[in-house]
């Protein structure tokens, strides 16, 4: 049961007003995004209902609906990767993985995210995985990147 | 006060008042798209700004303070202006495909556009391309013509408590939707789709049925609960297309429940009776009403001369007018001598009666809806009034919301009032009148209350506090499972939150509450001072919309019409003078005893109008065997019910659409059911066929028009009259009953223990649910398609302990009998408990629960759980 693994989430907050953000953004880190069940749950002990909790979180970036891939794949559109082809990369990542931007492949193993600037734009087009930064992009390289994550986990 | 000018017109509001508010008392017109007088102004759709003089800015009327000395315009060429930009900029995205629209000819945008002449778009860009979703039963959403005014996620969060809709995601995609993309899922009250200013929301049952400009509009109240709310009846070429209600009328400010709104498909049914029906050899065969009124009164006659007066009897329906119900009893007062007249309050709501007349002298003032918006505490108790009564819980939330009332469930299941509560007692199931006991008794002992002296001068004082007293805490926790510290809580908010009112339903569907309840409601309330005279702190809403109306017109064994009792020789002889023959000096049966009597076959004739006892009443088992034992069964009703099955006679009657008649509501406030169709062709009103019946049975010489029901009944029962003619629309009844007797207290005769037969561990309670009334909305697929059947409500604990896992089928079985139904897992349940909606034939809750041995007492039948 998801609500067992956020009840102390809850708790540090009860009686407090205001926390439904700060509740939100723990209940994320703790499970990687806002399940419905989640919600639910959070709906119940704060007495707000589900559409309510729905839209303020969807309103933020911040915070996902939907379980996230094992690695995050992201994929800059700002605009000097955008100018130096980061278009076509995006296209042979959403072709590669078989989801579009914003999508999770089927096995859970990645999410793909469009961005806009990391502020690396010197090695534009970039690419983040997870936590590191692959400049000087170009479809096939970012290809193998993948296939190294994949066979990471064999 | 505030005093201000608006377009020259100098204007008086009181504090608090926005510059709208002032604007329409000045008979200003300014366009608003997202105001709702229900609704918190909002400010979002900016058609309303006004130029106030000295303000830089413009300033939306809706959301801004009106003060002293403004001096506000709000038709200058700029405002015009920038109005028709703001709606260049809503068509930017707004479909123009008003041809297809049913919200065409009512649509604010599609008027404004209009006004201001928006004939060209400056702007374009993308049209939304969301699908069409009518994935639920009841509402279609077209969220490319939302034009995000929040209306509807408003009254669904803000009036109706509920929440189901939010607006959702940011920008351009913004979109008023259920959260994770799901499908709505909520009661269906179809508030949103009646505040949609355009055609985002609307309703399924009404799509592509009729352009809103060709439907006869015509006022009527609502069939259904006791609520009374003012209905529309909205109809085109002699169908009733659609249910609204205006926020300036009646009683329930534009809003309307499920049942209220949805419940109307049943008017014209592909199952209503057309043509009276004869019990033949093998099947029913249609005959014609002339014949059909001559064998029935010849069968009664011949029954009369046979067995006597005493073996014929009648059921009268809460569903029908107060005429019709006088007709019914007059019939059988004087056409066939007998005082045998009952009806389906004999198991609810007549407990009401039975409690509050021996202590308030009468039953008059029970009071108005007005006093739940002064209470300062409301307590619920065992009752779910957002479902049997849902405007009514409207009101309740009202009250909490705006005036800070503090709302208090003793339930032991949750609802939707219980999640708003400000505090939830979780008693067990039908205890109470025990909690209520218990309340009376901390009061009494600790002297909670600075009412009580006062109290202490009314007659039977004592004994009512000897009878609370054995209710300790220790005693309540014991019987009811309240916890002590809870019931001295409850005690102390109660005394000292008065102006408080006691809300409880007394419905003939719930085993859980009768004649105890309201004798430990009615006497908690004065001891708090809460009740005395020329005012009740009670409010019991009735299950149906004639509940009053009909025990007024006199359709009881022992009583008269105006309430008068049968044994009363001068309400006899007045009777007498206006008859032209007296009524019988003795009280008739009851419902139990009827039953009783045709089971044992001294009771040998039954005239059923519009009610349905295989489903409805207890013992369904015992129902039957009376009703098969009749020579004569005779059922007035709309369809071939469970009990028309039994009947050798079938009358079909008119529908609440097709008629016109007086009912009160449960303020005792009486409105009028108005012809908007012609009844269907071979049914007939209840009055013309009850009209006739008389003259068959040579009582009078029939009436020509309700109007002349109502004019006997005035000159006959003025009290009762009065309050009927259509001058006094809105009246409240007035009984015949002593006005102003001093009240007195009665004393509580409650043991407290319940008492379980072995092998049954389960207490069943039954009753209504939201999205039914009675067995009638049954009738209509609308209402069918979101509450389909009537499902087992276990708690997650038992369900688990007996593995019975969701929507599985169970066995629930009482020392009545067993029926089969599927289960509904659900928090709201406590442990021990489970609960079972009637309306339905099968699971035919009703062969599950007993008949009580002693009238206004029920006991929460005892039930096992098994897997299916």
């Amino acid at each position: 049961m998801q609500e067992n693994r956020i009840d102390d989430v809850l708790a540090a907050f009860r009686g407090k007003q205001g926390s439904l953000i700060p509740i939100l953004q723990k209940v994320q880190e703790r499970l990687g995004f806002l399940s419905g069940e989640s919600i639910s749950f959070i709906s119940k002990a704060l007495r707000i209902s589900e559409s309510e909790i729905f839209g303020v979180a969807s309103f933020y970036a911040q915070f996902r609906f939907t379980k996230p891939g094992e690695h995050c794949v992201k994929v800059c559109l700002g605009t000097a990767c955008h100018v130096r082809g980061g278009a076509l990369i995006m296209d042979a990542m959403e072709r590669e993985l078989g989801v579009p931007a914003g999508g999770t492949t089927p096995d859970f193993k990645f999410t793909l995210e469009r961005v806009a600037c990391f502020g690396s734009c010197a090695l534009a087009p970039v690419i983040v995985t997870d936590k590191k930064v692959h400049g000087s992009m170009t479809p096939a390289k970012a290809k193998d990147i993948l296939d190294q994550y994949r066979r990471r986990q064999g | 006060m505030r005093k201000l000018k608006i377009e020259g017109k100098e204007v008086q509001v009181s504090d608090g008042a926005t510059i709208l508010d002032a604007a329409q008392a000045a008979g200003v017109y300014i366009p608003t798209l997202c105001h709702d007088p229900r609704l918190t102004p909002y400010g979002a759709c900016r058609m309303c700004l006004t130029d106030v003089e000295g303000q830089r800015k413009l300033l939306p009327a809706c959301t801004s303070p009106a003060e002293d000395g403004m001096v506000v315009r709000v038709n200058t060429d700029y405002i015009k202006k920038l109005r028709r930009t703001v709606l260049e900029f809503l068509c930017v995205h707004h479909p123009l495909d008003c041809p297809v629209c049913d919200s065409a000819g009512e649509c604010s945008l599609q008027d404004m556009v209009f006004q201001n002449a928006v004939v060209a778009n400056r702007f374009k860009a993308e049209k939304k391309a969301y699908p069409v979703d009518s994935s639920n039963p009841l509402v279609e959403r077209n969220m490319n013509r939302c034009i995000l005014c929040g209306k509807c996620v408003r009254i669904c969060g803000e009036v109706q408590g509920v929440g189901a809709i939010g607006l959702v995601w940011r920008g351009f995609d913004t979109e008023i939707a259920p959260p994770y993309g799901r499908s709505l899922d909520c009661e269906f009250c179809g508030q949103c789709i009646a505040v949609c200013p355009v055609g985002a929301l609307t309703s399924k049952l009404f799509k592509y049925r009729a352009r809103s400009w060709l439907l006869d509009k015509t006022p009527s109240v609502c069939p259904h609960c006791s609520t009374g709310c003012s209905i529309s009846v909205e109809s085109m070429k002699g169908r009733v297309m659609r249910i609204s209600a205006e926020p300036g009328r009646g009683i329930n400010e534009g809003n309307l429940c499920p049942k209220g709104r949805f419940g109307y498909e049943f008017v014209h049914s592909p199952k209503r009776l057309d043509s009276p029906l004869q019990r033949g050899a093998k099947d029913f065969a249609r005959i014609e009403w002339s014949a059909a009124l001559t064998k029935a009164a010849e069968r009664l006659k011949e029954i009369r001369a046979k067995h006597g007066p005493a073996s014929i009897g009648a059921i009268a329906s809460p569903r029908i007018t107060i005429e019709e119900n006088y007709l019914l009893q007059k019939l059988m007062r004087i056409g066939l001598a007998t005082n045998n007249i009952d009806s389906i309050a004999a198991y609810g709501y007549r407990a009401l009666y039975d409690g509050l007349i021996p202590m308030f002298g009468s039953i008059d003032g029970l009071p108005e809806y007005s006093g739940i918006s002064a209470a300062r505490t409301i307590l619920v108790a065992g009752s779910n009034v957002t479902e049997t009564n849902p405007v009514v819980g409207n009101f309740i939330l009202k009250a909490k919301k705006t005036k800070g009332a503090r709302v208090i469930c003793v339930n032991p299941r949750g609802s939707k009032l219980t999640r708003h509560a400000n505090a939830w007692i979780r008693n067990r199931p039908g205890t109470e009148a025990a909690v209520l006991a218990g309340i009376s008794a901390l009061i009494i002992r600790d002297k909670l209350s600075p009412k009580l002296d006062e109290a202490r001068r009314l007659p039977g004082f004592d004994e009512f506090a000897k009878s609370v007293a054995a209710f300790t805490p220790e005693k309540v926790e014991a019987v009811a499972g309240v916890k002590p510290d809870e019931l001295k809580g409850l005690a102390r908010d109660f005394a000292a939150g008065s102006p408080a009112l006691i809300v409880f339903t007394l419905n003939s569907f719930e085993n859980s509450k009768g004649l105890q309840t309201c004798v430990a409601a009615a006497g908690l309330s004065l001891i708090t001072g809460n009740s005395g005279p020329g005012r009740i702190g009670l409010l019991v809403p009735g299950e149906t919309c004639n509940m009053h109306g009909m025990l007024h017109a006199g359709a009881a064994p022992d009583l008269l019409p105006g309430l008068s009792r049968i044994a009363d020789r001068a309400a006899r002889e007045a009777m007498a003078k206006a008859w032209g023959a007296a009524p019988p000096e003795a009280a008739g049966l009851g419902m139990e005893e009827m039953i009783s009597a045709a089971e044992k076959g001294t009771l040998k004739a039954l005239y059923v109008v519009g009610e349905n006892p295989m489903v409805n009443f207890p013992d369904t088992a015992r129902v039957r065997r009376a009703l098969e034992k009749l020579e004569f069964l005779l059922v007035q009703d709309l369809f071939m019910t469970e009990t028309a099955r039994l009947a050798h006679l079938v009358l079909p009657a008119a529908s609440f659409a097709e008629k016109s008649g007086a009912v009160a509501n449960a303020e005792m406030r009486v409105s009028r059911f108005v012809q908007a169709v012609k009844p269907l062709n071979g049914a007939f009103e209840d009055w013309k066929i009850l009209s006739n019946l008389c003259c068959v049975l040579g009582v009078g010489e029939g009436y020509g028009s309700v109007a002349e029901i109502t004019g006997e009944i005035r000159r006959a029962v003025p009290a009762l009259g009065d309050a009927l003619s259509p001058a006094a629309e809105g009246r409240r009844l007035g009984s015949q009953a002593a006005q102003g007797t001093a009240p007195s207290f009665k004393a509580l005769s409650l043991d407290g223990a319940a008492k379980r037969p072995d092998g049954f561990p389960f207490s069943l309670l039954t009753g209504a649910m939201l999205n039914h009334s009675g067995t009638v909305t049954r009738m209509g697929d609308g209402l069918m398609k979101v509450s389909p059947k009537a499902v087992l409500w276990i708690s997650p604990e038992d369900a688990k302990a007996l593995q019975i896992p969701d929507a599985s089928t169970v066995k629930i079985a009482s020392e009545k009998g067993q029926v089969f139904a599927e289960a509904k897992v659900s928090e709201t349940m406590p442990k021990g408990a489970v609960f079972l909606p009637v309306h339905f034939e099968t699971p035919a809750v009703n062969s599950l629960v007993g008949h009580s041995p002693r009238a206004g007492e029920k006991e929460v039948s005892a039930v096992k759980i098994e897997k299916g």
